[in-house]
């Protein structure tokens, strides 16, 4: 009898300690799936002094750092309503913000214990990405406009609106817990995360991380370090030139030094993308390439890129093309006689100055 | 010198061994020469020239002495001028103006940029209204002739231009004299004044007499504020030149200098070129340098920028657009932001410009935003050139920002007041450098009048309100003022009218408000012009003695209204008279001998309109409206009635 109650005793007791665990899992969970290595608490940050915050390091598969996380609880009041905020988040190696994650059983509210719409989360993802933001040098209560009050319709309290030349800075109903969040995440935390970077994550595995990664702020850093003395260099700036965001390709060609620019590499790699880079590229690889001695073939192979340029580009892709006439095959010849003649083509009358060049 | 004084008695002008103020006057201070006359008063006109000595000095003694004349201190010399003090204001260019003249081309910006209801008024206001009205063809030029034309027609000023302030004397903390060199009539003038206004820009009075100043940037802990360094340093916010360019009708090809920079697509990732008339305000460089001394090579380093970004426009393939443009004016002078901060018995910080600390001593507002560049400017074309923070509503700025802590009688205005650099990015544009310079000239003939030091008069309440009260009168914008002048005597008066609308009561323009302040009220009359001609009258019970009369028009405050060889800056302004403006107006006055008209205006198109004329004893004005400038309602914000004192 006192063991079939013990057996049940101990089921039940593994079902409830099941069960708990399972609420603490569910509630607490880490929601990005850590692949790789974790290095917990590789700094600890304090929110309002007291509350400590421990910042963990999380690697991708291939052992290369890509997140820090912290997990943060900390009490906000919407003009006397309070609760207690939760949240995940993640930066990048540079201080960055990446995400942030609700935990699921207390999600963020707004006055009135409103819950967050979609609009109100996508409108908070790009408050926290603007390193810019006014919420930087305004204290929260000073975002209210306190002569234009909003009455609760659930309890006993009142909140003002947002003063309207900064109504666009934050999530509306939510002043407080825009402002909190913004400083958590673009504060100190993402200082430190820089400093913590630099001081011990930097290497050549690392910046090659980031010059392969698709966020601007990474790859401009891996660009700004890049040594010219490195075996990838040419391989790095080649990448940036083509996958770089905004206007990381304008200072990833600029990295291309003379000497590559007299490369066979180079020359076909930047030719050949002609097609694909966009107006300004275009540009800049044309006046990089006045007076640069074309290496065999390159020559018909930039001629033939003309079907991808403008009228207004004709002048430079010209002057490229007569500096470089002795090396125009005999069918680079003809092809340009056959333009020149052409009297609907727009190219035909530097056809012709070209073809009087090589005479 | 007995002959001169017969030259001048011979033009009938008042004579004197010094010059003391009025054009004509100024023409002939600076003729030095012994003066043959004949024994009938004719000047032999051969002798004239004979003993011209080079460099003589001709000295001048007057109340106020303003050196610089730029914005703020053509504002301070018209103030100071309109309210009694002789006035000698001294300009090292031909051109008025300063960063805002034809020579440097910067628009005059300031509390507009919030987008609400506070354009600045005085006589700011009155500036640009008439450039607006008299220059439609936009001509830089013909606004330094607007310039110009305001101060001659002030008979209180004398105007020393293409003079160069060089030296000082100071005594016992007090300034009693200046010195100024002028080239081009080979003449040192000598000013003596009892009060001096630095409006140099770069405090060069204040630094050349002892005055304590600042430079540089303050550090976080120094002030507290948020947005300053960790630590401090010598650096500022740089110089820029300007350009213009016109479009013409073929291709306009542009070969730079040997010496112009070169830039490339990536130099422009953070620097917008949206048009090619007008140059670019991240055209700058000098923050890391002393923008003062470094002076001339900055001035060549900026042309070399200048025309490096232009070579780069024309000649890059990114702006095929600009094929036809070619350059027709270039900027010689760079246009500075930042160099020295005077320092006055309180130091404005960033706090009181987010914060809009109402200080009991406020005279002036500013609501530009706190707009920061770093040092770098082109030399540094991967950071972003500036940093902005924008404003909630407009800031005070107190009266005691602007006077010398200890220099006695030395006031400033402009970019170089007391305030941290921080607050400097926000007060440091043109439109509230110019009120500032209204509340100094204002504050220096009150102290001469009132004999006292500016001093005295930030710690006395009584006279602190009396001098607000003069500023609000002459329409200075001062935050949370309300006209509370005993000696206006329209505040006793009934008000009726011909008609009125539901917002704009006839009563309101006692109401001691004269414009938009926000509040939810109008603070004017209005009045239906559909009906035909409206007018709106004040009656006192006992008969009361005036011969003066103010009217201040309603002239669209919550637009922009600036000059700009940039087009895109027109979209949101009227240029010309202000439709809100009450054209046709007169002032009738019930006398004892029967109605009298005082004043009967056409084409008004200011702001504020005095009128004065012979004391008359009346118990009813009436102001009729005939015509505005194109709004359908007849709009008046504000009357005052005095006695003033006959000059």
């Amino acid at each position: 009898m006192s063991t079939q109650v013990t057996i049940t005793f101990k089921r039940s007791f593994l079902v409830v300690l099941f069960i708990i665990i399972a609420i603490q899992l569910y509630a607490f969970s880490l929601p990005i799936q850590s692949s790789g290595k974790v290095d917990k608490s590789v700094m600890v940050m304090y929110l309002k002094d007291s509350i400590p915050v421990n910042i963990d390091l999380l690697y991708s598969k291939d052992t290369v750092p890509e997140y820090y996380y912290a997990y943060v609880e900390t009490p906000v009041c919407e003009e006397g309503l309070c609760y207690d905020l939760k949240v995940h988040l993640y930066w990048n190696v540079l201080g960055d913000f990446v995400k942030y994650e609700e935990v699921k059983s207390d999600p963020f509210t707004k006055f009135d214990h409103k819950l967050f719409s979609k609009e109100d989360h996508l409108k908070l993802i790009e408050i926290l990405n603007d390193k810019t933001s006014p919420l930087a040098n305004y204290e929260a209560k000073d975002l209210i406009d306190k002569t234009d009050t909003i009455f609760s319709l659930i309890v006993d309290a009142v909140t003002g609106a947002t003063s309207p030349a900064l109504k666009n800075s934050v999530v509306s109903g939510a002043v407080y817990s825009t402002h909190i969040l913004w400083n958590i995440v673009n504060g100190k935390i993402a200082d430190s995360i820089k400093t913590y970077t630099e001081a011990n994550l930097i290497n050549s595995g690392l910046l090659e991380t980031m010059i392969y990664s698709n966020d601007y702020h990474l790859q401009m850093y891996g660009l700004r370090h890049l040594d010219a003395s490195n075996k990838n260099y040419p391989e790095y700036v080649l990448r940036l030139v083509e996958f770089g965001k905004s206007y990381v390709p304008y200072f990833a060609i600029d990295k291309i030094t003379a000497d590559m620019w007299n490369t066979l590499r180079i020359q076909k790699h930047m030719i050949a993308s002609l097609e694909v880079f966009n107006f300004e590229m275009q540009n800049e690889t044309l006046n990089r390439l006045q007076n640069v001695k074309l290496i065999s073939g390159n020559t018909t192979k930039l001629l033939n890129q003309l079907k991808f340029l403008n009228t207004s580009q004709y002048n430079q892709l010209t002057k490229i093309i007569k500096y470089n006439a002795s090396s125009l095959s005999k069918s680079d010849k003809g092809y340009l006689l056959k333009l020149s003649k052409d009297e609907s083509n727009s190219f035909a009358s530097f056809a012709t100055n070209i073809l009087s060049y090589t005479k | 010198m007995n002959k001169r004084r017969g030259f001048l008695k011979t033009l009938g002008l008042s004579t004197g061994a010094v010059a003391m103020g009025g054009h004509f006057t100024t023409l002939l201070a600076n003729s030095n020469n012994e003066l043959s006359i004949d024994e009938n008063g004719n000047v032999n006109a051969g002798e004239f020239l004979i003993n011209t000595d080079i460099y003589k000095q001709v000295k001048y003694d007057v109340d106020v002495c303003v050196v610089g004349a730029g914005m703020s201190g053509i504002c301070a010399a018209i103030a100071a001028a309109r309210n009694g003090s002789k006035v000698l204001l001294m300009h090292d260019r031909s051109r008025l103006g300063g960063n805002a003249s034809s020579e440097i081309r910067m628009h005059i910006s300031g509390a507009s940029q919030l987008k609400q209801v506070w354009r600045e008024t005085g006589i700011l206001e009155e500036l640009v209204l008439t450039e607006a009205v008299t220059n439609p063809q936009r001509s830089y030029e013909m606004w330094d002739f607007v310039l110009y034309d305001k101060l001659i027609s002030e008979p209180n000023i004398t105007l020393l231009l293409d003079t160069s302030f060089y030296d000082v004397k100071v005594n016992n903390d007090t300034i009693e004299k200046v010195w100024g060199l002028c080239s081009q009539t080979e003449e040192i003038s000598e000013i003596s004044a009892k009060y001096f206004s630095d409006c140099t820009g770069d405090g060069s009075l204040a630094a050349k007499a002892g005055a304590k100043y600042m430079r540089g940037r303050d550090a976080k802990s120094t002030f507290g504020e948020s947005l300053a360094v960790d630590v401090a340093d010598q650096k500022t916010m740089g110089n820029s030149i300007l350009f213009m360019a016109q479009k013409h009708d073929k291709k306009m090809p542009y070969t730079p200098p040997v010496w112009a920079r070169k830039y490339t697509t990536k130099d422009f990732a953070h620097r917008n070129i949206g048009s090619y008339e007008y140059g670019y305000w991240w055209l700058e460089l000098g923050g890391s340098i002393d923008v003062i001394s470094d002076g001339q090579q900055n001035r060549h380093d900026l042309l070399a920028t200048l025309f490096g970004v232009w070579d780069y426009v024309k000649n890059s393939g990114n702006h095929p657009e600009s094929e036809n443009w070619a350059l027709s004016w270039v900027g010689m002078i760079p246009g500075k932001r930042e160099s020295r901060r005077i320092e006055g018995p309180y130091i404005m910080t960033q706090q009181d410009v987010q914060a809009a600390t109402l200080f009991e001593d406020r005279v002036a507002y500013g609501g530009w935003p706190l707009d920061d560049h770093p040092p770098g400017g082109m030399d540094a074309t991967g950071d972003v050139p500036y940093v902005s923070i924008a404003l909630k509503q407009p800031y005070s700025i107190p009266y005691r920002s602007l006077f010398s802590v200890n220099i006695k009688n030395l006031l400033f205005a402009g970019r170089n007041i007391s305030v941290s650099h921080v607050a400097l990015s926000s007060t440091r544009v043109m439109a509230t450098c110019s009120i500032l310079g209204q509340a100094v000239g204002t504050a220096m003939a009150y102290c001469i009048r009132h004999n006292m030091s500016p001093n005295t008069l930030a710690l006395q309440t009584e006279d602190l309100k009396r001098y607000q009260q003069l500023l609000l009168k002459q329409d200075q914008g001062i935050l949370g003022v309300k006209n509370e002048d005993d000696d206006d005597l329209a505040r006793q008066a009934t008000i009726k009218s011909s008609s009125e609308t539901q917002k704009g009561k006839a009563i309101y323009i006692i109401d001691g408000i004269n414009r938009d302040i926000a509040d939810g009220k109008t603070h004017q009359w209005q009045a239906s012009m559909d009906n035909g001609e409206q007018w709106i009258s004040l009656h006192w019970k006992k008969a009361i003695k005036i011969n003066s009369i103010q009217l201040t028009f309603d002239t669209g405050l919550n637009r922009f209204l600036r000059m700009s060889p940039q087009d895109w800056v027109y979209k949101d302004q009227v240029r010309g008279a202000q439709p809100e403006t009450i054209a046709d107006y007169t002032i009738e006055l019930e006398t004892t001998q029967g109605k009298k008209v005082i004043a009967e205006i056409e084409n008004n198109y200011l702001r504020l309109a005095k009128h004065d004329f012979k004391t008359q004893s009346i118990k009813t004005l009436k102001i009729k409206v005939k015509k505005t400038q194109g709004d359908k309602l007849a709009r008046l914000f504000e009357v005052r009635c005095y006695l003033e004192e006959q000059a």
